[in-house]
């Protein structure tokens, strides 16, 4: 374990008590509403706030610990953070961005500036160096501010909404540029984030925080079957397909095409979502409007009230939610086959 | 009607200049200031006035930054007794140094007797007294500046491993430089205009503590010409500086203040 946090925080009406184990290399996506206390969580771990109680441990070192009066400075942490506005100080130009944690470990001017240079070359923002803030774009603030909290060489980065700042025809390339980014980096990683399709690019694990707790942890794909209520249901329970578009068609990395209404969705990777409301199951192949029809093996089942939610594998992995009644009808049960389809107009494209 | 008032304003500031043009004896101008008492007390002024400036800087933004930053009780109160001495009558300013600083005051005493030092009617209690009355306004300046500036900015310094003294050289003082220049510039000018408190509390030696303004009045009986001399440079001194800082430094500080 890389970082294991008991994190005990009032904040106002807020009042956080979260649990976190996270292992080297983890990327793990916070999400959750406004005011769930998932930017409490990262200032928490950044040492920009003091814990009320609990434990925050690196590597078996304690950073905060209230019980025996413990707490370990921001800037003695081995902690990167990224800001949602990135926040790059506008009083010094691209390179004295990315080497100010370099002068602030007691670098030299001119070895910190050129390991700036370095770094900045490997993102290609060299000929930016000596550039002031606002000559940036978007997307090269975006980056800027990465590579400034990367500099330290952190083993812990913490990132607030990375993406939220951007337009979304920039947003699709940084993501993709990001996600490399957090792929090579071997400390662990924490994103807010309130875009589950984010969540699924940048993360392998997800909270899912809720006035202060912690409602849910797991996959993407365990939190789309068992949704651990109506908010996580409804916040992450979308079932998410990678694949590419190739002369307008999208065909999902197992191989199933699946068709979208009118799009204009340019050719390469992208993601298909389908709410799991949307998907509907039928005991023999339907006939009629819906274009995407699969046979499919029903995995698991879970009926809360009147509503169930069907795992589906075979043909492809899918998660329904049909009412109670439609399951006694179908006689839906663990390892029966059914066909499930998906109106076009209700698969949602989007680059990935 | 706006412009006609707002004109009426504008002559009432420039109509006592012009009064002071009008008397300035344009023939003699440069004897009457480099003879006479003229260069000395200018001397003296000015370099009482920059050393007040450079103590109102070293005390003034950290207690800015106290005021700005740092919740403790009775803040408020603290605020207004630090700023008091820029609304009390400077004479009044002057008699409570006096009775704090002077021989045989409430600390003073134990100067004079424990170290030897001695304030009143000395060029150091000129300092003093300048002090006192010009560095409130830096302090309203820089804390107005404060206020304003995101601290997030000084957050995300610390994450990248800067430590507090650090971030207030490298992040939070150049971010609020103009409100320091403004500030310090404001101060500056309160210190060498001072008259009451310096005249009470360090008197009117000649060449000690006898500083422009004092001269100025001084001279008004014996030597008016001189006098209206002196009161021209001092104006010119000035207007050189809020002209030269324009809109740019005083104006964004004050904007900010808001």
């Amino acid at each position: 374990m890389s970082v294991e946090a008991h994190l005990v925080k009032r904040i106002g009406t807020l009042q956080l008590d979260v649990e976190l184990q996270l292992a080297d290399g983890a990327k793990v996506a916070l999400l959750g509403p406004n005011g769930a206390g998932k930017s409490t969580v990262l200032r928490c771990l950044a040492g920009l706030l003091e814990l009320d109680d609990g434990c925050i441990t690196q590597d078996g070192r304690v950073l905060d610990r209230p019980s025996s009066r413990a707490f370990v400075e921001p800037n003695s942490r081995a902690v990167g953070m990224m800001f949602q506005d990135y926040l790059l100080f506008a009083h010094l130009d691209v390179a004295d961005n990315v080497a100010f944690g370099l002068r602030a470990a007691g670098g030299s001017k001119r070895e910190s500036r050129r390991t700036a240079m370095q770094l900045l070359a490997d993102v290609g923002l060299e000929s930016m160096a000596a550039s002031s803030i606002g000559a940036l774009s978007g997307g090269q603030a975006q980056r800027v501010a990465l590579v400034r909290a990367l500099a330290t060489k952190p083993k812990l980065l913490l990132l607030d909404e990375p993406l939220a700042a951007l337009d979304a025809g920039t947003r699709v390339s940084v993501r993709r540029e990001l996600r490399e980014r957090l792929q090579q980096f071997e400390g662990v990683s924490v994103i807010v984030t309130h875009d589950p399709v984010d969540a699924f690019a940048l993360a392998d694990t997800v909270l899912v925080l809720d006035a202060g707790r912690m409602v849910q942890q797991g996959s993407l794909a365990e939190l789309a079957v068992r949704p651990a209520n109506r908010y996580v249901a409804e916040l992450v329970g979308v079932n998410l397909i990678e694949g590419v578009v190739n002369a307008g068609r999208f065909t999902s990395n197992d191989g199933v095409a699946i068709s979208a209404a009118d799009h204009d969705q340019a050719d390469g990777p992208a993601v298909v979502t389908v709410r799991p409301q949307a998907v509907s199951l039928y005991g023999t192949m339907p006939t009629g409007s819906p274009r995407n029809v699969w046979g499919c093996d029903v995995v698991e089942l879970d009926i809360q009230g009147s509503r169930a939610r069907v795992r589906l594998g075979g043909t492809i992995q899918l998660v329904a939610e049909v009412t109670a009644e439609a399951i006694d009808a179908l006689d839906v049960h663990v390892g029966s086959q059914v066909w499930a389809t998906v109106k076009a107009t209700d698969v949602q494209l989007s680059p990935a | 009607m706006i412009p006609v008032l707002g004109s009426v304003a504008i002559i009432f500031f420039v109509l006592p200049l012009a009064g002071l043009l009008w008397r300035a004896p344009w023939n003699s101008l440069w004897m009457v200031l480099s003879t006479g008492e003229a260069p000395t007390a200018l001397k003296l002024s000015i370099i009482c006035s920059l050393w007040a400036t450079g103590l109102s800087i070293v005390f003034g933004v950290p207690l800015a930054w106290m005021l700005a930053r740092i919740e403790f009780p009775g803040r408020s109160i603290v605020r207004a007794l630090c700023t008091l001495s820029m609304v009390v009558p400077p004479v009044v300013g002057g008699i409570a140094l006096l009775y704090a600083l002077g021989r045989r005051g409430l600390v003073g005493q134990y100067l004079l007797r424990w170290f030897g030092i001695r304030l009143p009617f000395t060029t150091a209690g000129v300092i003093v007294a300048q002090t006192f009355v010009a560095m409130p306004f830096l302090v309203i300046t820089v804390e107005g500046a404060l206020r304003q500036l995101d601290q997030r900015f000084e957050d995300a310094a610390r994450t990248l491993g800067a430590s507090r003294w650090y971030v207030m050289r490298r992040i939070t003082l150049p971010s609020i430089r103009p409100a320091l220049i403004a500030g310090a510039v404001l101060a500056w000018a309160r210190a060498l205009g001072e008259f009451g408190a310096t005249i009470t509390f360090a008197g009117s030696f000649p060449g000690t503590t006898r500083t422009l303004p004092l001269e100025v009045y001084l001279q008004l009986d014996t030597d008016p010409k001189q006098a209206i001399v002196m009161a021209l440079v001092l104006i010119a001194v000035s207007f050189i500086v809020l002209v030269s800082l324009r809109d740019r430094w005083l104006g964004t500080a004050i904007g900010r203040d808001r």
